[in-house]
């Protein structure tokens, strides 16, 4: 957990100075959450989401550095700075994206789901989605089809009952997204998000249920992200008070505490491992750094069908001027 | 007044002169627009005017049909030009095919407000430049504003209009300032070129964007002692073929700059019309510069590469005139 939100808090810092650039959507306060639910999956399991989506690889364990470097736009990132952290894969963990769109990997976290299913291999397919995407047909048309092909797919929604700048609960008649999923019959279950022990016992049984009864099941967590004003995220920053208020019931912090309470944590052990990966997250950041941008001629490779074309195609013109054969007029310069 | 601004006016003007104009959108109210285009209309038409949906293109833009079918003049938005290809069905079937399937008998006077390019990092999903697949549907009009006056002045007709617009927004033109006109001064018909600059040696014609791209290449060419007529082509379809026929018979050249794909792209589709009506004046072939056949990438060297540069414009042109 903590090792998400240090991730998450440095890669914040690092928009705000230049060296990440677009959209980059934290999860800061859904660390319980990202870490509770994957923690309930095995090695095999699948995971996909939509564009908040490298907390979710750094939770399964995907090379740090390789993470970083993506955030970056470099050439040794995870996906080779195609495509940012919207849309980050991080295969060997089994991490299929990052996709960007509200909703569209939906359907495709189904087909994944059916692809173990037909194949007979009991791997369990799990799906990150938020509360405003639950309002878009997608949702209703992959659950749907998943019930009738009795897929083995967890759908787990962050519930912060707030679309993208929506005001709360505008974003759908019903709220509950219980009673969304019970209407298209598939298993509901509900969790506290702020507590990483409730959200792991329930998505280890929403897991249980895809697994052994193949089944589609939600999982609905109601959580609080934090207000932080953040250039880097497009949600509303919240007030002072509501910073104040939120920080009372910071996931990290509480959990972290409670171990302490309860002796299963020493203070000095805490600040070890704080140390520990504070250290590996600096070293994330300068392999990173370290990292050459992509060739601009790189442009077409993994196109699956890269076709030259004749004629002042960009293809045709521009290969040649990224290359760095001479041209009559420089190119702008790069930001 | 910047192109944001521009285009915030018409909606205030257009909301003030006719009740029958709705705005629906995802935040397009309590948070101002994705790109604070409707910043305070909320306030100052409720909710009554100013609908904030869920996140749904399609439902979007089925009821903006519906409403329009019957009575209402809805300016819908769809946040990117990437989740508007969620709302295809809609625009095709009950959008851009209803009037002409009833026989006229039901118009649809819809805006569709919805915005390309990104340019800043925003990856393989978010900066899109698709306004070929829009100006591909026979029944839409489509309009590409890239000044604060022709963003103001586009919308203002696009809602006047008894038939569906849709409107493309440029990302990155937001902040552009530029001068505006007042009132009825405002309005800037549907399917009329603007020749930006006239030139003797080539004809620059710009999409979108692009036409700041062309205008910048004649920058550069004229340097090279090469004069430039930089045509923007403002609205797609109705597509304003005689204006551009007639730059291409007086300078004989013609290269046309898109952000967009080149594959059945725009710029494919107006070298063929141009090619047909003024062969005989051509002294070489219609060029294009577009957008790299290519997902857009979130690494900046990648995202440059990408793009339809001044520089390219300046060098195709050059082709064009045998002096490469
Ligand atoms: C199809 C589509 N429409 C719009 C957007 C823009 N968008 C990005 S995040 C977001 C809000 C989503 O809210 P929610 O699903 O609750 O996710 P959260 O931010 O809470 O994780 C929207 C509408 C998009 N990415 N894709």
């Amino acid at each position: 957990m903590f090792l998400v939100r240090r991730f998450d808090e440095r890669a914040g810092e690092l928009h705000g100075s230049g060296q990440i650039g677009g959209f980059l959507h934290l999860a800061i306060g859904e660390e319980a959450l990202v870490v509770g639910a994957t923690r309930a999956l095995e090695d095999r399991d699948w995971v996909l989401s939509s564009w908040r989506s490298h907390a979710l690889a750094v939770a399964r364990g995907a090379d740090l550095g390789r993470s970083m470097a993506e955030l970056f736009g470099r050439a040794g990132g995870l996906n080779g700075g195609r495509g940012g952290a919207m849309h980050l894969a991080a295969p060997e963990q089994r991490v299929l994206g990052g996709f960007g769109l509200v909703g569209v990997h939906l359907p495709v976290a189904a087909g994944v789901a059916l692809a173990s299913s037909y194949q007979g291999r009991a791997e369990v397919t799990m799906a990150f989605l938020g509360d405003g995407a639950a309002s878009n047909g997608t949702l209703a048309e992959s659950i749907d089809l998943a019930a009738i092909w009795h897929l083995p797919l967890v759908l787990v929604v962050a519930h912060d009952r707030r679309g993208h700048g929506s005001a709360e609960d505008a974003d759908a008649a019903v709220a509950s997204l219980a009673r969304k999923a019970e209407g298209h019959g598939v298993k509901a279950l509900t969790c506290d998000g702020m507590d990483i022990l409730d959200v792991h016992a329930v998505c280890s049984d929403a897991v249980r249920i895809a697994r052994t009864e193949r089944r589609p099941a939600l999982v609905q967590a109601i959580l609080q992200r934090a207000p932080t004003p953040t250039m880097a995220d497009p949600k509303p920053a919240g007030s002072k008070e509501e910073l104040e208020a939120w920080k009372a019931r910071d996931p990290l912090a509480v959990f972290g505490d409670r171990l302490v309470e309860v002796g299963l944590l020493e203070t000095a052990d805490r600040a070890r491992m704080q140390m520990t990966v504070n250290a590996a997250i600096e070293q994330a950041i300068s392999a990173a750094g370290r990292s050459p941008h992509p060739e601009p001629g790189s442009l077409y490779d993994h196109l699956t069908i890269a076709e030259s074309l004749p004629g002042w195609l960009a293809i045709d013109a521009r290969g040649r001027a990224t290359r760095g054969e001479t041209e009559p007029f420089p190119r702008e310069v790069q930001p | 007044m910047t192109y944001r601004e521009a285009l915030r006016s018409a909606l205030r003007e257009e909301l003030e002169r006719d009740d029958r104009v709705v705005l629906i959108g995802e935040d397009i109210g309590a948070f101002d627009g994705p790109f604070h285009v409707t910043k305070g209309l909320l306030e100052d038409y409720g909710e009554r005017r100013v609908r904030d949906t869920p996140n749904a293109e399609r439902a979007i833009v089925g009821v903006g049909a519906g409403a329009a079918m019957v009575g209402l003049r809805p300016v819908v938005e769809l946040m990117t030009i990437t989740s508007a290809t969620r709302a295809l069905d809609q625009l095709l079937v009950s959008v851009a095919q209803t009037p002409w399937a009833t026989a006229g008998a039901i118009h649809l006077p819809l805006v569709v407000r919805t915005v390309q390019g990104g340019g800043r990092q925003l990856g393989p999903t978010h900066a899109h430049h698709l306004e070929a697949m829009l100006l591909h549907i026979p029944g839409l009009q489509v309009v590409v504003p890239s000044t604060p006056a022709d963003a103001k002045g586009l919308l203002k007709s696009a809602i006047r209009s008894d038939d569906p617009v849709v409107v493309i927004e440029h990302q990155e033109l937001y902040g552009l300032s530029g001068e505006v006109p007042d009132g009825t001064e405002a309005v800037v018909p549907i399917g009329q070129a603007a020749i930006r600059r006239e030139g003797r040696d080539v004809t620059l014609l710009g999409i979108s964007r692009a036409a700041h791209t062309a205008a910048a290449a004649a920058d550069l060419l004229e340097r090279e002692g090469v004069s430039s007529e930089v045509i923007d082509v403002r609205s797609l379809r109705p597509l304003d073929l005689d204006t551009i026929v007639e730059s291409v018979k007086r300078t004989n050249r013609l290269v046309i700059v898109e952000d967009g794909w080149p594959q059945a792209g725009v710029a494919a589709s107006i070298a063929t019309l141009v090619q047909e009506q003024a062969f005989d004046h051509l002294d070489a072939p219609v060029l294009r510069v577009s957008g790299a056949d290519a997902p857009v990438g979130y690494a900046r060297t990648l995202e440059s590469a990408a793009r339809a540069s001044a520089a390219d414009v300046a060098r195709a042109a050059l082709a064009a005139l045998y002096r490469e």
